[in-house]
């Protein structure tokens, strides 16, 4: 194999794969790229056996082949290259020289045929999306998702399709995000539920970079993102999604509306006082005013008024400060409703079209 | 013909001497406790070649007469117990009438016995089981045992006895403790005529104990006197910073009976919770008294394991008792807040203090090649003493077999040790009288006190004290609970529910809210604020399992969290302290509760003490 390929794009390709590589792995060639070239293309695969990714970028190819480097060490070498072109040439040793400017590299690889195919499916189904529109979903709720290791099915996210909408569903198992979407120009949608996994959601973040339109293959077990020139293909969590319809209120005594930015602003400067874990804000609401509260033992306290219209019964309730900042700080809207009905039940907040959010508060 | 048949009473007494008598350590044991049911005051135990010739134990106890000398040989036959009910409240050490026929079984047996009424005793010889002859004797009163050839007649457990060193070793530990929870009663044993252990009948728990265990080990030990519950704790526990390798140093009696009782190691170990390092002992010498009733000594054929009726009251009370008097020491530290402690109080505080800053300092053989050469004088003195496995991190000279010639006279042995003072895992000096003279290596301060030198770890001392200021505010939330959506339900064991269901109360105070769904499942429809987020079954099950271990006062779940958070946020080793903030850490350190040791259990400060310093430059022997 030998090929050129200008500095930059290469560098922009291997962005996009490298954070597939698993740090650790007991099969080493786990922690290598595949670079394969073939008439004017040069692709790059890694894959950490649940999730492999692929992407395409054109390359000057003087003779086809294939070889596995370590991922790691050739995106840091391409990176600090200066030429504008980088040569990349492989021997029968397996030995890849990188070649750029007056730079040489030789480095030791691995044999391709030990290297784990891509997934292949047979999809259920094919659908749509704009790029732009699908990376507010997932940045409006991902924060939502659980980190408990015992609780697999709550690390990644649920996309559930009904009738032409789309659900996509966070929760922790102590508030909970949701975005609902009409798919338009989607035509004979099957109803279905995915759960995709926390590092994918992290990985789409990154490849939905610019506007356009970009598809889904669903299967039962598996998907597959066509994003441009890159294609990744992931294992989908398996088990059923908790009944996230059961956790909002179906009905509220109160509601009242909030300007997003202003209680952003409030809320972040009130809560300086409490920094450790397991603190909570207070949310008191009395005749047409709003005051957030915040104490600590070894701080000492804050509190901040704000004007709203609500003309219910003196009612506060306490929040874990995360759990209100993090939506606040995704959403578009001016105005946000919150809705509730006394100190121990569910919140819910609104705010950009399709969204809800629900947070069960603190208590003492 | 049945296949099935009843063993003559030959067979079924070897087959019990199997379970009793172990070795000829377990003879001492089962004859020396007859001799105390016999309400003896002096105990003689001479054993030759370890027990493999003969063992004799004489005593001068109530005797028996003749009837009762042939009756004692036959199976269950007692005069401890009468009815199935007695064996419901034990107060003797045997009942179950096993150990004298069992050990007759398998040895040649002499009995001589008379009760103080008559002038003339009995003698009965038992050959394997089998009577031989029953005669009079003239004999003083009491009984007088002898077991000669242990095991002739099985070869197949003779080959499992050990070497004489090692019979000798179990010997002298069964006798150490039937000596320590018998203080009224005289001891002696002899191997082979050389004396091991002499000690007159003592009316006190402290000299006795320091006739055996040695004064260092006593003085370096608190003396611990609780009550609760008609529970009655007493003896003496380890100071913080002193521990073992091994539970070997851990006597622990109920109702002056040796046990080995889980409940009690798991209850000694929470309360040195963070005071010494995991895999480490404090040694300690327990007795505890209870109503006999409440326990079950009928659990195994040598007696060794009990079951508590109660045992999470057991191991409370004991949990507690060690508690307090851990946290007296540190009060006793403390300047005086005023005159509500009175000058009583105050004077055996600092009694207790230079005694200890005297004798009550243990050696650390195995860090520091310093210390080595320094204290080898001293170390010569003691070499007969310490066993291998006494070389733990502070291993206190103390003679496990006191060697033969000491027995004769151990004051004048022990008196060698008296000024053996050096290096000091436990500082016993008032860490604001300290007068700070620096910090060497940027990590260890050193001050001048009232008794030696003073060498404080900086970063361990900061993180007990951030360590106990984390855990103080933690402790203000609890309670505090963050509500979930979807709420949890978790499936326990039959076990695990009733535990679950006593404790209730507890958990919810901590901030879980659980609802008993039937069937040993729960529902946790919200959970601590303050703990661990994450796998909220997990933590569930470890609370479970700690209020199992220990119902006292579980670990919290968040422990470790709180000990990671204190060593983050305290100063490390190499950061320069200047004068005020070393001056400020002690002033700190000082009004911690347990100021000894870190989270972890590694020390704060070592105390180095004048009389070793002189001893090192030759000024002193």
């Amino acid at each position: 194999m030998k090929i050129s390929v200008p500095t930059h794009s290469l560098v922009m390709s291997l962005r996009k794969v490298l954070n597939i590589v698993s740090p650790r792995s007991t099969l080493p060639v786990l922690s290598n790229v595949l670079l394969t070239a073939s008439k004017n293309e040069l692709s790059l695969f890694t894959t950490d056996l649940e999730i492999c990714i692929t992407t395409k970028i054109t390359a000057e190819v003087e003779s086809e082949g294939q070889t596995t480097i370590p991922a790691k060490k050739f995106g840091q070498i391409v990176s600090t290259l200066s030429g504008e072109n980088v040569t990349i040439e492989t021997d029968s040793e397996l030995i890849t020289s990188i070649s750029s400017g007056k730079a040489l590299f030789k480095i030791m690889g691995l044999n391709p045929s030990e290297f784990p195919k891509e997934t292949e499916f047979q999809e259920n189904q094919t659908l749509l999306f704009n790029k732009m529109d699908f990376l507010k979903i997932l940045k409006k709720i991902c924060y939502s998702s659980s980190k408990d290791q015992t609780r697999i099915i709550l690390n990644g996210i649920l996309l559930s399709m009904r009738e032409g909408n789309l659900t996509a569903v966070a929760t922790d198992g102590r508030r909970l995000a949701l975005v609902e979407k009409v798919l338009d120009n989607q035509d004979s949608l099957i109803d279905c539920d995915v759960i995709l996994p926390s590092k994918v959601v992290n990985e789409l973040q990154k490849l939905l970079d610019e506007d356009g339109d970009a598809s889904i293959k669903l299967s039962d077990s598996n998907a597959t993102f066509i994003i441009d020139n890159t294609v990744l293909t992931t294992k989908l969590i398996e088990g059923s999604y908790p009944n996230y319809r059961q956790v909002i209120p179906a009905s509220f005594t109160n509601s009242i509306q909030l300007p997003r930015e202003n209680f952003s602003e409030v809320l972040n400067r009130v809560s300086i006082v409490v920094n450790e874990s397991g603190s909570s804000v207070k949310f008191s609401l009395e005749q047409d005013e709003a005051v957030l509260e915040a104490n600590s033992a070894e701080i000492g306290e804050a509190n901040e008024s704000m004007q709203v219209a609500y003309q219910g019964d003196p009612l506060s309730i306490s929040f874990n400060p995360d759990y209100l900042k993090d939506p606040l700080k995704v959403l578009d809207c001016d105005e946000l409703t919150l809705r509730f009905n006394d100190e121990y039940k569910p919140v819910v907040m609104l705010g950009d079209e399709g969204f809800l959010y629900v947070i069960m508060p603190m208590r003492s | 013909m049945s296949k099935i048949r009843i063993l003559p009473e030959d067979v079924s007494n070897r087959i019990a001497a199997g379970e009793v008598i172990e070795r000829p350590a377990s003879v001492i044991k089962e004859l020396a406790e007859n001799s105390l049911d016999a309400g003896a005051t002096q105990i003689t135990i001479n054993v030759s070649r370890g027990g493999r010739s003969s063992i004799k134990v004489i005593d001068n106890g109530c005797g028996m007469d003749s009837e009762d000398s042939l009756l004692s040989i036959e199976a269950h036959a007692t005069s401890k117990i009468k009815s199935a009910e007695d064996v419901e409240s034990i107060a003797s050490f045997g009942f179950r009438g096993e150990a004298l026929p069992s050990i007759a079984s398998v040895s040649r047996f002499e009995l001589r016995t008379k009760t103080p009424d008559k002038t003339i005793g009995t003698e009965v010889l038992v050959n394997g089981g089998i009577i031989k002859s029953v005669s009079e004797i003239g004999c003083a009163s009491g009984t007088s045992i002898t077991v000669k050839n242990i095991f002739y007649n099985i070869p197949a457990r003779k080959k499992f006895l050990r070497t004489v060193n090692t019979e000798e070793f179990h010997i002298t530990e069964i006798v150490l403790l039937m000596a320590l929870a018998n203080p009224g009663v005289g001891f002696q044993l002899s191997f082979d005529k050389r004396p091991v252990i002499s000690v007159q009948a003592e009316s006190n728990l402290r000299t006795r104990a320091t006739m055996l265990l040695g004064k260092d080990t006593v003085s370096a030990m608190l003396p611990i006197n609780y009550s609760e519950n008609d529970i009655h704790v007493s003896g003496f526990v380890a100071r913080p910073g002193l521990s073992r390798a091994s539970r070997k140093d851990q006597r622990t009696f109920v109702n002056g009976r040796p046990i080995n009782s889980n409940t009690i190691y798991y209850a000694i170990k929470d309360a040195y919770h963070t005071l010494v390092m995991k895999g480490r002992f404090p040694p300690v010498l327990l007795f505890v008294k209870i109503d006999p009733t409440l326990i079950d000594v009928n659990v195994h054929p040598a007696k060794k394991e009990i079951r508590f009726r109660d045992g999470h009251s057991v191991g409370s009370v004991i949990k507690n008792g060690i508690d307090q008097t851990l946290k007296n020491i540190v009060e006793g530290f403390k300047p005086s807040p005023g005159p509500t402690i009175t000058s009583n109080h105050v004077n055996t505080e600092i009694k207790a203090e230079s005694e200890l800053s005297d004798n009550g300092v243990t050696t650390e053989n195995s860090q520091s090649p310093l210390v080595d050469t320094a204290s080898s004088e001293k170390r010569e003195n003691l070499s007969r003493q310490e066993t291998a496995g006494d070389s733990g991190m502070y291993p206190i000279p103390k003679p496990p077999i006191p060697p033969p010639d000491s027995s004769v006279d151990l004051t004048t042995h022990q008196s060698t040790i008296d000024d053996g003072t050096s290096v000091s895992a436990v500082c016993n000096n008032n860490l604001l009288e300290l007068r700070i003279l620096g910090a060497i290596g940027n990590l260890f301060i050193l001050a001048e006190g009232r008794h030696g030198l003073v060498l404080i770890d900086q970063h361990a001392a900061h993180e007990r004290i951030m360590f106990e200021k984390v855990l103080k505010q933690m402790k203000l939330k609890d309670g505090i609970r963050q509500g979930l959506l979807m709420p949890i339900t978790v499936d326990f064991s039959n076990a695990d529910t009733k535990i679950i269901a006593e404790n209730l109360s507890h958990l919810s105070k901590l901030g879980f809210e659980i609802e008993d769904f039937g069937n040993n499942t729960f529902i946790i429809s919200a959970i601590p604020a303050h703990f661990p987020q994450d796998n909220i079954s997990g933590m569930l099950m470890d609370i479970v399992d700690q209020l199992r271990n220990s119902p006292a006062s579980p670990k919290r779940p968040d422990e470790a969290k709180i000990a990671k958070i204190a060593c983050k946020a305290a100063v490390k080793a190499h950061d320069h302290l200047t004068d005020k903030e070393m001056s400020n850490l002690l002033k700190e350190l000082n009004a911690m509760e347990l100021p000894f040791t870190c989270p972890h259990g590694r020390p704060t400060m070592i105390n180095l003490s004048f009389k070793e310093l002189e001893k090192r430059f030759g000024r002193r022997q």
